[in-house]
């Protein structure tokens, strides 16, 4: 792990001490960990507030331990505590942490070798537990998904069968009309056939509406933030060497439907797998930009090769034309087609000085 | 001379009613059952010149219900109508035997002209 700093920068440690010098020992450690060093107690509940990914928490106010600590569970940090204590403390920690309170003493400055691996470890676990965590989210997602593909297709089914009920019995009444044998004709009857049939469709209707409320209210609003989280990991699990830049121009703090969310997610998916096809070793920069638009999602990706600007008129034109297109390429223009259907704008353009390509996707705003 | 006898099978009491109104209106004599497994007791029972039948029905579905008349009652013309097929649907029912393969959205005189071309097309099988 020594010298990827970079894979631990979203996990960060933190280091409560009133005394910054107090902690020089632990700068061999700095190079290989993102620690966040505050003085007191009232820092770090502050810092706590909407940090969830803290990995380790190093304190060495002993006196204090029990305030520390209770502070930690309440927040539910996963994070595993550590109290730095003196060779002479040792003895008395059982009476000063709570028995429900776990943490760990270090004694200083000796334990710092322990220290490291204790803190790779914690991180090593925080890491899987968020991939698990992810994972799931994405599994969940897809059998709701999955769900609503078959509930939709069973209505679609029920809907089309009341519809040719309908029309059947619209077309009975206009041929007997015409052909003015009325008399024998119970055109009322028809008429109540066919009011049924609508009332019936009615209902499949709110049945789907119904739907709609629980998925909306299982699966609250997705922000964006967390739809290219699950990208990032998807991908780390397919390409672990490819490293995606996410930069934020403004404040973009745009939440998504789930199903907005999904093709999203989708269309990202489709295509950084695309270029990380053309060409090993890519770092493609996400940026997000929310403007009067809606939400702007610009890709740029340096020394692209010439290749691997798609044809946007093979996105546009026939299905069938996509479908015999290389499969790398099927998976990437599926993702366009989807956001675009779904009221999108895409462009894709190289910039030929520099040889770099964009991609500008751009939803409206609901 | 005795009217041609059709089995009229869906799941669906509105979609029976309408074929069955309709196909009336042509002079034909119409049976119907709810689904596969009652259909295949009238055919033990009666002979029927046609049968027109749903595919998505409870208990027997239509494929299930094609595959037991290819196996014992194989001189029985069949007509598929459903409300979405899909191809996999349409390559089984012709792989069963099924003559036709119509969408309930279908308009009145096309299924009366092939149900009537079928019917009356003798011993093809």
């Amino acid at each position: 792990m020594h010298g990827e700093k970079s894979n631990y920068l979203s996990y960060p440690i933190v280091i409560v001490t009133p005394d910054k010098e107090a902690l020089c020992w632990l700068a061999e450690l700095e190079k290989d960990f993102f620690f966040q060093v505050v003085s007191e107690i009232k820092e770090y509940q502050k810092l706590l507030t909407g940090q969830s990914n803290i990995a380790a928490v190093i304190f060495d106010q002993i006196d204090q331990a029990s305030e520390f600590l209770t502070l930690t569970k309440i927040h539910s940090l996963r994070a595993k505590t550590f109290a730095l204590v003196l060779p002479a403390q040792l003895d008395h920690l059982e009476n000063i942490i709570p028995d429900d309170l776990s943490c760990q003493p270090l004694v200083k400055p000796c334990q710092s070798e322990i220290l490291r691996l204790e803190l790779v470890r914690s991180i090593e676990q925080q890491i899987w537990s968020r991939e698990q965590e992810l994972l799931l989210a994405v599994q969940r997602q897809e059998s709701w998904f999955s769900l609503i593909g078959q509930l939709t297709r069973e209505w679609a089914h029920e809907i089309r069968n009341r519809a040719a009920i309908i029309s059947l019995n619209a077309e009975i009444s206009m041929t007997k009309g015409r052909e003015q044998s009325l008399k024998s004709f119970n055109l009322a009857g028809i008429m109540e056939k066919i009011i049924e049939q609508c009332l019936k469709i009615s209902k499949t209707l709110d049945s789907i509406r119904e739907l709609s409320n629980i998925g909306q209210s299982r699966f609250p609003l997705v922000s964006l933030e967390q739809v290219i989280e699950q990208v990032l990991f998807l991908i780390k699990l397919e390409a672990p060497k490819v490293h995606i830049q996410v930069e934020k121009r403004g404040s973009v703090d745009l939440s998504l439907s789930l199903g907005e969310s999904a093709r999203l997610r989708s269309a990202l998916l489709g295509t950084l797998r695309y270029f990380g096809r053309i060409k090993a070793g890519l770092s493609p920069v996400l940026i997000l930009i929310e403007n009067q638009q809606g939400l702007c999602l610009k890709i740029c990706i340096k020394d692209i090769l010439p290749e691997a600007i798609v044809d946007l008129a093979l996105i546009d034109g026939p299905l069938q034309d996509l479908l015999s297109a290389d499969p790398k390429v099927l998976d990437f223009a599926l993702g366009i087609r989807l956001l675009k259907a779904f009221g999108s704008e895409v462009s894709i353009h190289r910039d030929e000085s520099g040889g770099e390509m964009i991609m500008m996707v751009t939803s409206p705003r609901r | 001379m005795e009217p041609k006898h059709i089995l009229l099978v869906d799941d669906d009491t509105g979609m029976r009613d309408v074929l069955r109104d309709i196909l009336e209106d042509e002079g034909f004599k119409i049976t119907t059952a709810e689904n596969g497994k009652i259909a295949l007791q009238q055919l033990e029972t009666q002979t029927f010149d046609l049968v027109l039948t749903d595919l998505k029905m409870p208990q027997m579905d239509g494929i299930e219900f094609l595959e037991c008349i290819e196996q014992n009652h194989p001189e029985v013309k069949v007509i598929v109508i459903t409300a979405y097929g899909g191809k996999n649907n349409y390559d089984q029912a012709k792989y069963l035997g099924a003559f036709e393969f119509l969408s309930k959205s279908i308009r009145i005189e096309e299924l009366k002209k092939i149900v009537k071309g079928i019917i009356s097309r003798e011993n093809e099988i």
